[in-house]
């Protein structure tokens, strides 16, 4: 996938737990640790919007492309 | 009614056809069951202890839509074990495309039940369900028939037997294949939606 997430990193800086923010945003522990370890295909933007309001970040923090990631996907 | 009252009668619903399914193929079974017994003991008994129907017997019954067999064309032995072998025959066919259609179906409504009509094994369930149908439109009629003809060669009746083929079970069949299209493509609906955070 193109898009690697840096839920994990983001997590540190704020020295918060996963179980945490899965409760502060109302998403459930699952989805937040499939969000973490990029197993995802989509994102709501109402996902991005509550795990950025907790976390006081942007998207472009959490999320990032990197070039090429395309090609690997078709292959 | 408000969606989540639809979706809990949609369960309910798919709840008591599931059951009468299971009703259905045991009851079939024991039918089948019994008529199969019923044959063995025409054939194992001797001719002596056999006795067929009285001539003015009122015992009708349809083999095929041009089958119509009076009670006094079983008035011996030989006549009756080819008539009960025709029914045997006749009836396991279809109730074995039944069964097996049921059985997948009973699968489907499983999944209904537990809120996740769209996944990928229910793809398969239907798809099976229209070929079997599909079988069974030809099978059954050919079964039926032959059933026919055999008995009017042992001279029991001059009949004539045609449609080889059931159009309305071939049409079933085709429908429910289309309608296992259509959940494929509720299948990758479902699967991008729980892939979906």
């Amino acid at each position: 996938m193109a898009i690697i997430t840096r839920l994990d990193r983001v997590l540190a800086d704020r020295k918060m737990q996963l179980n945490e923010l899965a409760e502060r945003t109302g998403i459930s522990n699952v989805n937040l640790s499939l969000l973490k370890t990029g197993k995802v295909k989509a994102v709501r933007f109402s996902t991005l919007s509550a795990v950025c309001r907790e976390l006081g970040c942007q998207p472009g923090d959490l999320l990032e492309y990197t070039p090429g990631g395309d090609e690997q996907e078709e292959e | 009614m408000n969606k989540k009252d639809y979706l809990e009668k949609t369960k309910k619903l798919a709840r008591i056809t599931r059951i009468l399914c299971r009703i259905g193929i045991i009851a079939s079974a024991i039918g089948v069951g019994i008529l199969a017994v019923t044959v063995i003991v025409a054939y194992v008994l001797p001719p002596e202890r056999i006795k067929p129907m009285q001539e003015g017997g009122k015992l009708s019954i349809f083999l095929t839509d041009n089958l119509f067999i009076p009670a006094d064309v079983l008035t011996s032995v030989e006549a009756l074990r080819g008539f009960l072998m025709a029914l045997l025959a006749r009836i396991s066919v279809g109730i074995a495309v039944f069964i097996v259609a049921a059985f997948h179906l009973m699968g489907l409504l499983k999944s209904v039940e537990n809120g996740a009509p769209f996944e990928p094994q229910n793809v398969t369930r239907l798809r099976k369900i229209g070929v079997v149908l599909m079988i069974g439109s030809i099978i059954v009629p050919t079964v039926t028939s032959v059933s026919a003809i055999l008995m009017a060669d042992s001279n029991l009746l001059d009949i004539k037997a045609n449609s080889m083929i059931d159009i309305t079970l071939l049409l079933c069949g085709l429908l429910i294949i289309v309608l296992a299209g259509i959940f494929a493509y509720g299948a990758r609906l479902q699967r991008e939606h729980d892939q979906t955070v």
